[in-house]
């Protein structure tokens, strides 16, 4: 190709959209690629101390949360999947729409609530005591272990698997699974020999899925006590005040979330099985006879009951006993907080969601846009802690770079702005759930495909004109699903909105962890209701936008 | 003087792959109908896109009314082609009326020549009485005739239509394309018609071009 031709080819390519989203995706990798620095400066002496004594076991600590809870989210999640996708019993109606509710709950918010249920001035303790006459051993209620928090993150993380697999069997498996029930093969062996290996793709997704949330988590660790990596790097922070060594575990949690992310593509590669044939047709479903829909109502009772129902009612009665010391006026002001914060970033994200999402979709399949949606991906795939450390870590150096400008203003030399403000917060959510919301917004522009533009494009229209007179009525749907998806994300988040918010900002999340670790566990309940009916609302959204597809 | 003028157009959608059009050369006189005929995959549509300004050639020229579109060093955006396009599933806008459709190419011109120009073309089309109904309360023939309108209405240097017949049934074929023959003699345009079809080809068309499939 000629030189002339690059540059003609260059030139084209580079207007207001493109510029836009390379910077927008170059800002979102700044603090990732901080971090990862981290690991090429030398370490100081306490890295010493570190790697001796706290490094093994928060490894350990972190692998075995990590581990258990796949391994049971995995065990419940399949086989609801399964029940749920092939057979028809009493109630499934019902609890098609049930076992989506536990997302709405977030795990830190459902730890303190079984932990303080379990306690032994808790309901269920104080019940048996005081109705029931018996005392039982304490062992029973040892809650605030690994164990009772892989029981935490089961409860409220098996939906990610389920809800995979159970899509994927209705969609994909009916031709292989009706043809072994014609071969005379037994449900066992059904299950056994054709759902588990057919879907271990999708397993596998959901699975990883889980594995990200509980690195991700720092609120349930922190509350049950264990020194996962997370809270680890926490308390180097802010309890050795070592941001170096903090940094530095930070990138080392990331280099194991990368390798994680490629062991999971390698997993998936080989092993995506699709009918052959495109024509597909659902999965008829059993009804099951008496015993078995018995049984299968009583399950599906009991997941319910601990994932979603238990908590919620613990809750609303906790309630009703503090709502009136709790909701006053600073009530109000963290309703507002959470709102004005939330509404100003998902605002941003968006606005970049949707610029990239335009601009990808015009180079489809071109490195440049694989690269470029890549990158502003990468937020959502590292826990919120690393990144929230490698945002705080930008905005310091940001701070110390601007020192000769604050002082120039007249504000004093050696100041703090930027990383005391609220711009911190905003940076750090766009970076976060920008995935979110380009994923919605990027669905939305497949659907519609690109004739629309391109026909607006022959009618004289550039490239903004067409995005606001076609494109934007066009997917304001999807936009505002994105919205919707985000505005929850980020209502529940905590690890970045506890690090990064400016002095005394208290977001309701914020506040009901505050209000937890205090001990003051009834007073919690109020906001973590309001977050819990934030994401009803959106599972409810999600609910009816899938059922609207299907039909 | 040649009108319209393609000059060794050569094109692929990945390096790697071979290229659909190699070398590719073609002229239309002002006023000509010409069909372009081949099977599928010899890059017939895509050569339709190439011209429309929404695929990029690796080499070739392309020149209207001496005006050049493209070459190594020049690339006009289709919107600056003044080139209209009939896409072979219409892409009529579906948030918006039939009015509002054929008015959407118009905004260069001031609010009372558009509407003038909206009035030629219901009449044109005979479909005054659709002018308030969304696409998709039309049938596709109807359709088809607010797309043809809707690329015409910006009176284009050239029309380019992609497949016009392939979206209608069977039954309907006939009679639309003795329609569609009225329409292009009576709108005096320069077109270039991509068809499968031969027959379809032979009624419309003054000119053929068969394009061969790449090798």
């Amino acid at each position: 190709m000629f030189v002339s031709t690059l540059l003609r080819n260059l030139k084209r390519k580079l207007n207001g959209w493109v510029i836009l989203s390379v910077i927008g995706a170059i800002t979102a990798l700044v603090p990732s690629l901080y971090i990862l620095f981290g690991l090429f400066r030398r370490p100081n002496e306490n890295w010493q101390q570190i790697k001796d004594y706290m490094l093994l076991d928060s490894i350990m600590q972190s692998m075995w949360l990590v581990l258990g809870t796949v391994f049971f989210s995995v065990i419940i999640g399949v086989s609801l999947a399964w029940l749920m996708a092939a057979h028809d019993f009493p109630l499934r109606g019902f609890f098609h729409f049930a076992f989506l509710l536990p997302l709405a709950i977030p795990p830190y918010i459902a730890a303190y609530t079984y932990g303080s249920m379990l306690s032994y001035t808790g309901s269920i303790q104080a019940f048996m005591r005081n109705t029931l006459g018996v005392k039982p051993n304490q062992a029973y209620f040892d809650i605030l272990s690994m164990k009772g928090a892989i029981f935490v993150f089961t409860l409220f993380l098996f939906p990610y698997i389920y809800l995979i697999t159970k899509t994927f069997l209705e969609k994909q498996s009916a031709a292989f699974i009706e043809n072994a029930r014609l071969l005379g093969k037994g449900q066992l062996h059904v299950f056994f020999r054709i759902v588990l290996p057919l879907s271990q793709a999708a397993i596998v997704g959901g699975a990883s899925l889980v594995a990200f949330e509980v690195l991700n988590d720092f609120g349930v660790s922190k509350h049950y006590g264990i020194s996962s990596f997370t809270t680890t790097i926490f308390k180097t922070w802010f309890g050795m005040y070592d941001v170096d060594s903090a940094l530095r575990l930070a990138a080392l949690l990331m280099s194991v979330i990368i390798g994680l992310f490629i062991v999971e593509r390698m997993l998936r590669r080989r092993r995506r099985f699709h009918s052959p044939t495109s024509r597909t047709s659902p999965l008829r479903r059993r009804r099951l006879k008496k015993l078995g829909a018995t049984a299968a109502v009583a399950c599906c009772t009991i997941i319910f009951a601990l994932s979603f129902a238990i908590p919620v009612i613990q809750l609303m009665v906790w309630a009703t006993w503090t709502y009136a010391e709790v909701f006053n006026a600073k009530f109000v002001q963290l309703i507002r907080n959470t709102l004005v914060v939330s509404m100003v970033s998902i605002g941003l994200l968006m606005l970049l969601a949707i610029i990239v999402a335009n601009v990808s979709r015009l180079y489809k399949h071109s490195t440049f846009s694989l690269a470029i949606t890549k990158l502003i991906s990468m937020g959502y795939s590292i826990p919120g802690a690393v990144l929230s450390i490698g945002v705080l870590a930008v905005f310091i150096s940001l701070d110390h770079q601007l020192s000769g400008l604050y002082s120039k203003l007249g504000w004093g030399s050696g100041k703090l702005v930027l990383s005391m403000s609220l711009v911190m917060l905003v940076f750090a959510y766009v970076i976060r759930f920008l995935a979110v919301g380009f994923n919605a917004v990027e669905s939305g522009f497949d659907k519609i495909g690109n004739r629309y533009s391109e026909a607006s494009r022959t009618l004289g229209m550039g490239m903004t004109r067409t995005f606001f007179k076609v494109d934007l009525p066009l997917i304001k749907g999807s936009i505002l699903a994105g919205f919707l998806l985000t505005f929850m994300e980020m209502v529940k988040e905590l690890p970045l909105t506890l690090l990064l918010r400016p002095f005394n900002f208290e977001t309701l999340a914020t506040k009901a962890y505050q209000y937890a670790s205090d001990e003051q566990i009834h007073q919690a309940s109020l906001p973590s209701l309001f977050i819990i009916a934030v994401g009803t609302l959106s599972v409810f959204f999600y609910h009816w936008l899938g059922e609207k597809k299907s039909s | 003087m040649t009108y319209f003028e393609l000059t060794d157009i050569t094109f692929g959608y990945a390096k790697r792959d071979a290229p659909v059009l190699k070398q590719f050369s073609m002229q239309v006189e002002k006023g000509e109908v010409v069909g372009l005929l081949g099977q599928s995959g010899c890059g017939k549509s895509t050569l339709l896109r190439i011209i429309a300004g929404l695929e990029s050639p690796y080499s070739g020229r392309i020149v209207i009314n001496d005006r050049t579109l493209l070459d190594q060093q020049h690339f006009i955006e289709p919107e600056r082609r003044g080139i209209g396009m009939v896409f072979q599933d219409y892409a009529l806008f579906p948030h918006l009326t039939v009015g509002q459709n054929i008015l959407f190419g118009l905004h260069q011109l001031s609010k009372k020549d558009r509407l003038l120009r909206l009035e030629e073309m219901l009449e044109f089309i005979k479909l005054q009485h659709l002018v308030k109904r969304y696409p998709h309360e039309l049938s596709g023939g109807q359709q088809q005739r607010v797309a043809f309108a809707r690329a015409l209405a910006p009176s284009p240097e050239l029309l380019l239509m992609d497949e016009p017949f392939s979206s209608l049934d069977a039954h309907l074929k006939q009679e639309i394309r003795e329609e569609l023959k009225q329409l292009l003699r009576a709108a005096h345009i320069t077109c270039l018609l991509v068809t499968h079809d031969q027959e379809d080809a032979a009624v419309i068309c003054d000119r053929i071009v068969q394009m061969a499939s790449p090798t």
